[in-house]
């Protein structure tokens, strides 16, 4: 075993909880390894060292503010956590979008021409739709006339065929 | 159910009712272990009583939320633990200091010779300094495992976290203790 595979078994060891097999590979590495054994001293050493920390006493006072805690009003807090559901966050991100798309407007220094290219947008958008419904309005005319053709040529045929008889 | 359990149920009922007694009782019962937790993690006693009020203002808040089936010293020390490492993390670059280790705490009575004793202090100032080195979630398996000596099925309790993985932290955290000891120790010899 290298000194690496032995440093992850040293815990145990020291705690005692290693299967026979692995502790036999670490007391027959130990042997041969000092480096290893002083790791192994100085962290019983540390371990013992903990174990014997010492235990601060509370005074007196700082009890007494531990015995008030009932008595103490509750901090006004506004409980702001419906703000971290999943299900806002593409809401959240639209906000963002829209307020980053009305801060690039408003700070722009060139706001003027983006305002030009906007109205100049818009009036080509009212063209568009002006055009849109001319065209609309002569195919509506035309298939009136078409309709009225149609209707002529019907009664035509109904007529010639009445005369045939 | 244990006895020491059923009466603890009881007082928490009796705080839940608003006695003043019983929640002097928990305090007297658990403020201690909490403060050396607190104090053992986070290096300073101001921050340490500050740390500690705030513990039990959570718990006195959250008391209703307690289970009664279940082992209240585990619920208590989880909320501290939650609250030590929320808090450390929160404020980190303000954790560089600890006070100095206060060598005369120590209890001598369980070292048999002066000679073992001083000792046993330069080893103890050592790994109080060390601690700043390692991270939150390994110095607090250090603090439950090795100061307050508790078995490795209550610390995956406590910190609700699989055994493999507290038996690792505490062997990393054992580890780097004592590579600082021995860096230490040969700085010590160097000069």
């Amino acid at each position: 075993m290298t000194c690496n595979q032995i440093e992850e078994l040293l815990s145990p060891y020291l705690d005692g909880e290693l299967q026979p097999d692995k502790r036999h590979a670490v007391e027959e590495h130990l042997k041969t390894c000092p480096a290893c054994t002083e790791l192994l001293h100085v962290m019983g050493q540390a371990k013992h060292a903990l174990a014997d920390f010492p235990q601060k006493e509370l005074d007196a006072d700082f009890m007494e503010q531990l015995y008030a805690i009932p008595h103490k009003k509750k901090k006004f807090r506004i409980n702001l956590d419906f703000f971290l559901e999943p299900s806002l966050q593409p809401v959240f991100t639209g906000i963002t979008i829209i307020l980053t798309m009305i801060s690039l407007y408003m700070f722009n220094p060139d706001r003027a021409s983006i305002n030009k290219y906007i109205e100049r947008n818009i009036h080509l958008g009212y063209s568009k739709v002006g055009t849109l419904f001319a065209k609309a309005e002569f195919y509506s005319d035309s298939l009136n006339e078409y309709k009225d053709k149609f209707l002529v040529s019907v009664k035509d045929i109904q007529l010639l065929r009445k005369d045939e008889d | 159910m244990k006895l020491w359990q059923v009466q603890i149920n009881t007082i928490i009922q009796d705080c839940l009712k608003g006695k003043e007694g019983a929640w002097k009782m928990l305090v007297n019962a658990y403020s201690k272990k909490v403060f050396n937790m607190a104090y053992q993690f986070a290096g300073t006693y101001e921050e340490a009583e500050d740390l500690t009020q705030e513990v039990f203002f959570k718990i006195y808040n959250s008391l209703h939320k307690y289970n009664l089936s279940k082992n209240f010293s585990a619920w208590l020390l989880t909320l501290a633990k939650n609250h030590l490492i929320d808090s450390y993390r929160k404020t980190k670059w303000e954790k560089k200091n600890r006070d100095e280790f206060n060598e005369a705490s120590l209890d001598s009575k369980d070292f048999v010779s002066p000679e073992n004793h001083i000792v046993m202090k330069e080893i103890q100032k050592k790994v109080w300094e060390g601690f700043n080195h390692l991270s939150a979630d390994i110095r607090m398996v250090i603090i439950l495992k090795d100061i307050q000596g508790k078995k490795y099925e209550e610390i995956a309790e406590i910190m609700d976290i699989p055994i493999g993985t507290i038996k690792s932290r505490a062997n990393r955290g054992r580890l780097q203790l004592a590579k600082i000891l021995k860096e230490k120790k040969e700085e010590g010899n160097d000069m």
